[in-house]
């Protein structure tokens, strides 16, 4: 028979009232990545601080919002611990065989570093130095289906071997391909093998930017506008005109969509340089 | 409207309006607290209810509800349409909201709720198994699988909508698979209610407290993978630690909503429309506010069974729905919320201890910053 039973005791749980948490001005500029990725949320927080309507402590505003620097204190600045957001420009999700009609164009790991070289250059970041980054969480997607990558992805300690490195900033970057994604993929359990593989490489991004520090993560936008592809008006032509006119229109589709994939890329790698100009790294 | 009296409610500040329009429904959920009869409201019992809300000179929510408020469409689009007009005027500031069980939306109703920012939470159980286990239709057969496209496009159109999910013993097994199919779904609002009339025992209760461990867990993963969502048995529970109490969550019983009947008549709540006992007057002719006020103070009176209880005041025992629906009073508390709070609140309170100890960015700003959900929306746009 249920009844009603008064606690007597109950222990005081050990997170703060807003009272408390309001002593702690710090507190409410931890910002979550996906929030830091966004100048316009950043901006709006600053102006709430600065109105007092954040229900926390009202410290001094700074000009940039620290999100999530945490430093150590024995350490020179550039040795601050950094967790970079993903910044997104472009879905990162694809599939290839079997009933996708539209598969995506990828970008080769030696095609996105040019850009991301190209992009560091200008900010003078020289990424041609190598790291690895040892016993880290490595997220296994799945090629099954876009279903089986929901947050959070499973994953694996492995080590990474970064796609590029800066010695006098500290600060790295990987590149998420399609490849990576492949071979991330093996290191699951799963034993499903479909006629159609999924590559979420947007997903897999934000997984891994979770599990590494001072380290930048890009991925590959997949661009695959369908709708852009022009097929040829064959009329008259022959057997062998108009596959040569079908491949040329293949090929000017393909051109296009890697173009938008490197533009989107880019946009990725400009956004993450004003991100950390605005840390005050470089 | 209100009565002249020594105590008027309605000056202590903003009130919703929940309109009945029907009693009918075209389900027939085995735990409905509906009485289903043929009763409609009429237009005129619908735009008076506008009325009175108008003269509250606040903003002031008016809420569609049933039995199935989408039976009647063209009745919820003209008081919509009237109370708009009223607010163009400048008379009176409204929201709406609609409280369905989906099987009625279409794409037009959904462009025209989004249009008239007519808010939708609909009813829905998470899993097949939980689902059609209750919520059937008027031949007994479950609902799922017409709900699966209707999920989809509700999401399409309104991707804010809240599920409403209620858990029964019959199906509290499948709570946590429930609540994650619906935030896979996408659902990112999930308002859990136990259906506290159920027969719940020992070992069905067991079961609920297995199930609130599993959904800490992924309550913890998806913030750690800062996935914004809103569960409602832990943010009520971490909320009323940090925010001292569960004050903001309170109904206080005919405060800050009334229940307008198909017939006109005015209820302190939901639960309580069809019990004459607790009628408070009618809106054509007023509503009475010393009943109203009597039935508030009578609610507000601490329970003798909790004097002594060091959670009382983070706990759900005042809600005097709850209890009449569980005890038949609204001054006696339910022994099954009783139990539910001793087990979800050691829970909720370890999970926001590990989130908190690891300066978890998403739960701060959550659980700490005012203006998160500005904040969230700003991201979203």
């Amino acid at each position: 028979m249920l009844s009603v039973k008064p606690m007597s005791v109950y222990p005081l749980p050990a997170y703060p009232t807003q009272d408390q948490a309001a002593n702690d001005p710090e507190l409410i500029k931890t910002l979550p990545l996906r929030f830091s990725a966004r100048p316009a949320v950043i901006s709006a927080l600053a102006a709430l601080i600065s109105l007092g309507l954040t229900g926390c402590g009202t410290g001094p505003i700074p000009e940039e919002p620290a999100p999530k620097l945490t430093e150590n204190p024995s350490a020179s600045p550039k040795q601050s611990i950094l967790q970079i957001p993903v910044f997104i420009h472009g879905g990162g999700r694809g599939s290839y065989g079997c009933v996708s009609v539209a598969p995506p164009v990828f970008l080769s790991e030696e095609e996105a570093a040019q850009v991301i070289r190209e992009e560091a250059e200008l900010y003078g970041i020289d990424f041609s130095g190598n790291k690895t980054l040892q016993d880290i969480s490595l997220p296994v997607p799945d090629l099954n289906g876009f279903e089986a990558n929901q947050k959070p992805l499973p994953s694996v300690t492995g080590d990474l071997e970064l796609d590029g490195y800066d010695e006098d900033s500290r600060i790295g970057f990987e590149f998420v391909s399609v490849e990576d994604v492949r071979e991330w993929s093996s290191l699951g359990n799963s034993e499903i093998r479909s006629s159609v593989e999924v590559y979420d490489t947007k997903t897999t991004a934000d997984a891994l930017s979770l599990s590494v520090e001072n380290t930048a993560v890009f991925y590959d936008p997949l661009s695959a506008d369908y709708e852009e592809f022009k097929p040829p008006e064959f009329g008259d032509m022959t057997e062998e005109e108009a596959a040569s006119a079908y491949e040329a229109a293949v090929k000017d589709y393909e051109m296009r969509q890697k173009e938008k994939s490197l533009t989107e890329l880019r946009s990725q790698v400009k956004d993450f340089f004003e991100w950390l100009k605005g840390q005050g790294i470089i | 409207m209100a009565e002249r009296t020594g105590h008027n409610l309605t000056r202590m500040g903003n009130i919703h309006y929940t309109l009945h329009l029907t009693d009918s429904c075209n389900m027939a959920c085995k735990y409905c607290y509906v009485k289903q009869d043929s009763n409609v409201m009429s237009l005129e019992t619908a735009l008076a209810s506008v009325d009175a809300a108008k003269k509250l000179k606040a903003h002031c929510g008016i809420v569609f509800f049933g039995g199935e408020p989408l039976l009647y469409k063209d009745l919820m689009r003209e008081t919509v349409d009237y109370a708009n007009f009223i607010q163009a005027r400048g008379d009176a500031r409204f929201h709406y909201k609609v409280t369905t069980n989906g099987l009625l939306l279409d794409e037009e109703f959904l462009r025209w709720s989004r249009e008239n920012e007519v808010f939708i939470a609909i009813s829905h159980d998470g899993v097949r198994k939980a689902h059609d286990k209750n919520r059937k239709d008027k031949q007994g057969k479950g609902t799922f699988s017409r709900l699966e496209p209707i999920l989809e496009a509700l999401l399409k159109e309104r991707p804010y909508a809240p599920a409403l999910m209620t858990v029964d013993p019959s199906t509290v097994n499948h709570y946590a698979d429930s609540v994650e199919y619906l935030f896979r779904k996408g659902f990112k609002y999930i308002i859990c209610s136990l259906n506290y009339a159920g027969d719940w025992n020992e070992a069905s209760l067991r079961s609920l407290q297995r199930q609130y461990k599993r959904l800490a867990k992924m309550y913890e993963a998806w913030t750690n993978c800062e996935e914004k969502f809103y569960l409602s048995p832990f943010e009520v529970k971490i909320s009323s630690h940090i925010r001292g109490g569960c004050i903001g969550e309170r109904c206080e019983l005919g405060k800050k909503q009334v229940s307008i009947a198909p017939d006109g008549t005015v209820y302190p709540c939901v639960q309580f429309v069809g019990d004459k006992h607790f009628a408070m007057g009618n809106i054509h002719t007023g509503i009475n506010e010393t009943k109203r006020y009597s039935l508030y103070r009578m609610n507000e009176q601490e329970k003798e069974t909790c004097a002594g209880c060091a959670v009382r005041s983070r706990c759900n025992h005042f809600c005097g729905c709850l209890n009449r629906q569980s005890t038949g009073s609204i001054q006696n508390v339910s022994p099954v919320q009783c139990a539910n709070e001793r087990m979800l609140l050691p829970i909720a309170d370890a999970l926001a201890e590990r989130l908190y100890k690891k300066r978890n960015a998403m739960f701060i700003q959550k659980q700490y910053n005012d203006m998160y959900p500005l904040l969230s929306l700003i991201e979203d746009s």
